[in-house]
């Protein structure tokens, strides 16, 4: 089997992206619709959220005999994708795990794999949201779940952004300096916080 | 056969449920408000990590992860399968036991414990001499069991889902 080069990765995505769009071409039209509209209610994104409800796409996923329970099945099985990766670079930069390899190797081996895996979970997660908006925007742990995200986001970036620009200076370096240390440790609290924020949030909803 | 309950299939067991039922453990997690759920949520992260670190060794296999050999991966993340796996199970357990009826009649149920049984009997035998075998370069046909194990783990996956909703 040929050696793939990394960003092998865009192509399974971006036909994956094509066919969905083919797919849902009508109802994407109507999508836009309700984004353009000038909401005049006391809450904007609540009123955008009654609006997405009522659209075709929204309806089309809800009242779907099997399409809603595939994507919410993918939406899991993404979430596994994502994060075992994402667990063993987590771990490396603690320095408990993977120990022997320099982390330049583990990061360039388990990436890929988490960012395809994180494709995957946003574009199932989105069809989720547009499927029942008024819900999700109702529900405290969905408000508390994004916010989970934007700050697992956050930590992801800031590592990238600033220790990890360094990494040649400490990549077979032991222990690991403190700022890789705490982005590895948020990273494992904050996913973790998100599964539970995610499963108690479908709670509320039935 | 792919829906079936384990009450058509064993009707017999009907007295060791209804003792299940019974259990000090079952009626607490049925009873408290909190238990239920934390547990659930436990499962499924448990689950996450079982599935995210099974597919490390088979995408490896795949020829998809590179780097290490085969051994090396799972040698490193055979401790989280395992500990996973058992997390899993005993979460599993203590859900089925806080409502064993329902479990028995339910048609998502029995296809979940045929495969999740497959797939551990798999992983804990074969696998292993799977992985041994690629000391010497990877045959296709282990290629096929890592892919083989990877749709047997996302149907165990499905058909789990598949319970609160059928």
């Amino acid at each position: 089997m040929a050696r793939f080069p990394q960003w092998i990765w865009a192509f399974p995505i971006l036909a994956a992206g094509f066919i969905l769009g083919v797919v849902l071409a009508p109802p994407l039209r109507s999508l836009f619709s309700a984004a353009l509209d000038v909401p005049t209610g006391a809450s904007m994104i609540g009123e955008w959220c009654a609006r997405l409800e009522a659209t075709s796409l929204s309806t089309r996923i809800r009242e779907s005999e099997y399409f809603w329970w595939f994507v919410e099945g993918g939406h899991l099985l993404a979430l596994a994708m994502m994060l075992g990766p994402a667990m063993m670079l987590d771990l490396r930069l603690i320095g408990v795990m993977w120990t022997g390899d320099p982390v330049s190797k583990v990061e360039s081996r388990f990436l890929p794999v988490t960012v395809a895996g994180f494709f995957i979970v946003v574009t199932t997660g989105l069809l989720l949201f547009i499927s029942e908006p008024v819900n999700c925007y109702e529900s405290s742990y969905f408000r508390i779940k994004m916010c989970l995200i934007l700050l697992a986001g956050l930590n992801a970036f800031v590592f990238h952004a600033t220790i990890d620009r360094r990494r040649s200076e400490w990549d077979n370096v032991l222990p690991t300096p403190a700022g890789a240390r705490i982005a590895g440790i948020l990273g494992l609290l904050l996913w973790t916080a998100v599964i539970f924020a995610g499963r108690y949030m479908a709670y509320t909803f039935s | 056969m792919i829906w079936f309950s384990l009450f058509k299939l064993f009707p017999g067991m009907k007295s060791f449920i209804q003792w299940c039922d019974a259990t000090s453990i079952g009626t607490y997690v049925r009873q408290a408000a909190w238990a239920f759920k934390f547990i659930e949520t436990i499962h499924i992260l448990a689950w996450v990590v079982l599935l995210g670190t099974t597919m490390i060794v088979n995408l490896r296999l795949l020829g998809i992860l590179r780097g290490w050999s085969v051994e090396q991966i799972a040698n490193r993340v055979g401790m989280f399968i395992h500990v996973s796996l058992a997390m899993v199970a005993v979460t599993g357990i203590l859900m089925f036991l806080s409502n064993p009826e329902r479990y028995y009649a339910n048609i998502a149920f029995g296809p979940k414990i045929l495969y999740f049984s497959i797939a551990v009997v798999y992983q804990l035998t074969l696998y292993r001499y799977v992985v041994r075998s690629t000391r010497r370069g990877i045959p296709a046909w282990v290629r096929l069991a890592g892919g083989f194990s990877l749709a047997l783990w996302f149907v165990v996956g499905a058909f789990g889902r598949a319970i609160g909703a059928v």
